[in-house]
Formats: C-alpha cells, structure tokens, sequence
C-alpha cells in the first residue's frame, strides 16, 4: 500500500463512518441509559484496525470523525465524550488485537465496553457523583451487544474485501 | 457464512464473560449508595425534629412526635412508607392521608403544626447529569 493508497483509503474510511454516525442519528432508539447507543461509527473504526498496517491510521480515522463529527453537531462536550471513549476503546482493542489471542469479536466486544466503561467514568469524575456509575450494569452489557455485534459486521467484511488491489498490496508487504 | 460458534475463540468467550461480571460490579455496593436516597424529614411547628432514612429501611417501626403543648402523633414507618398512625388532633386528617412513600410525599397535621416530608431523589428518578455518548 503506498501514500497514495493509505490516504485514500483513509480519506474513505474517515468519510464512511462520518455517513455511518449521521445515519445512525436518524435512527430512533429506545432510551435504555444516557449514552446507549449503537456506535455504527465505530464499525469503520474496528474495520480501519483490521485492513491498514498501522493502528496510528486507525486512531487518525477515530479523531477525524470524532472532530468532524462534532461540527456537524453536538459541541465540545459531546466532542470531549467521545473522544475519550473512542480514545480509550481503541487503545484496548489494539492491545488485545496485538496479543493475538483473540477474533474480531471479543476485540470489538471489550472495544464497546471500555467505550461505554470510559465515558461512565469520566463522567463520574467531572460530576463527582459516583451514583453514576449505577448505570453500568445497563451500559456495560450494552457496550459488549454493540461492540460484538460490530466484530460480527466486520468479520463478514473481512473477506470480502481481501481482493481489494490496494489492500493485498499492503499484505504482500 | 461461517457460523459465530466457529468465529468465536475461547479467549473471546473468556473475555467477554469478565467484562459482563465487571459491569455487574456495582449492583453489589449499590444498596449502600441508595441508602440515604429517600428519607423523610419530620417537622415539628417548623422545626426538623427527626430526619428518618426510607429507602434502606426495613422492618416496622414506630416512633411518637409530641408537641410542646403535649399533644402527640405515633408515626409508624413501615419499610420504605411513612405514615401517621394515631394522633390526638381534633380533625385526624393527618392519619386519613395515608402512607407517603415518594420524594414529594408530604403528610400535615396542621393542629399539631406537624409536617413529614419526604425528600430525595428516587431510584427511578436519578437524574441524567451529563450527556454522554
């Protein structure tokens, strides 16, 4: 994969989860807890993880969305949210990644989780209300169905995009 | 389509299964952060006289108010309710009033310039605090 192809690809990714975050607003959810949500953006994040060689191109993607994102809506606190939970997720989901012990989908499953286990905290820490952090039995689980469902996505996009040119060239590498 | 057992490592299962026990966690200690959630203040001709925890309360209790002009109310609390069970005013509406048990609640015995409140935020009603997504 040269320059070229990396930008591209992440100029792609970037603009995909951007789509995948303002659709993903148009959708109506049942209010479990604040701060439930799918976190379709975060499929590209897992994605972006799993088909550019470095993770620094994961967390370039991850921070982009994250500012666009918040000038399309939402502010610097939702901003500030989000890129902590996002921020937290992916250090995790690397770590795990790199230890090879585990599929995509515990992968993606604790990403949801420390997302989710993240935000509660520091909202916690900036509200100094640790009766916050009652509502981690409803997050918690919430994060591992998002998180394991989006390790299921991107596990049945793997192989479809192997061939891409551009991708088998960073394989062969 | 490969089948999700399949896909699925054991370390996976693992992991998966700790994070579910760690979100848990905090239904274990949540019984103490809702102990002074409710509790029902007890006034006695704008005085707070007592203060008396509700939500982690147990059991039947019965405890009396007594005024400076010697008249009195037996409160009863029963778990979580709080209610005035005899009282020697002349209107006993205090006692018609029945059980209050939510933030919000408020049994009077105007003869008796008597006020039980209940105050606090419900388990329910925990108010969001910060937008989080």
């Amino acid at each position: 994969m040269n320059h070229t192809h990396r930008l591209v690809y992440i100029a792609l990714l970037t603009a995909l989860s951007l789509a995948l975050y303002l659709l993903e607003g148009l959708i109506p959810m049942p209010f479990l807890a604040p701060g439930a949500k799918l976190g379709l953006a975060n499929l590209i994040t897992v994605l972006a993880l799993y088909t550019l060689p470095r993770w620094q191109d994961a967390a370039a993607i991850l921070m982009l969305r994250i500012l666009l994102a918040s000038l399309f809506g939402g502010g610097p606190t939702v901003m500030l949210y989000s890129l902590i939970g996002g921020l937290q997720s992916l250090v995790i989901m690397v770590i795990l990644q790199h230890t090879g012990l585990f599929s995509p989908l515990g992968v993606s499953s604790a990403g949801g989780f420390v997302h989710n286990l993240g935000q509660l905290l520091t909202a916690t820490l900036l509200s100094a209300h640790a009766g916050l952090l009652a509502y981690l039995p409803i997050l918690g689980p919430c994060g591992l169905a998002t998180g394991f469902l989006i390790g299921y996505t991107v596990q049945q996009i793997l192989p479809k995009i192997q061939n891409w040119p551009s991708l088998t060239m960073a394989k062969e590498k | 389509m490969v089948t999700m057992m399949k896909m699925l490592k054991r370390a996976d299962i693992l992991l998966i299964i700790i994070l579910l026990a760690l979100s848990l966690l905090p239904l274990l200690s949540l019984p103490d952060s809702k102990a002074d959630a409710v509790h029902a203040d007890i006034t006695i001709d704008g005085q707070l006289w007592r203060r008396v925890p509700l939500s982690a309360h147990h059991g039947h209790e019965t405890i009396t108010a007594r005024t400076p002009d010697g008249h009195y109310n037996t409160i009863e609390i029963d778990d979580d309710t709080i209610a005035v069970q005899d009282a020697d005013c002349p209107d006993r509406i205090c006692i018609q009033q029945g059980k209050a048990q939510k933030p919000g609640d408020i049994i009077v015995c105007l003869p008796h310039k008597l006020l039980i409140e209940v105050k606090g935020t419900s388990p329910d009603g925990t108010t969001a605090v910060l937008p989080a997504r």
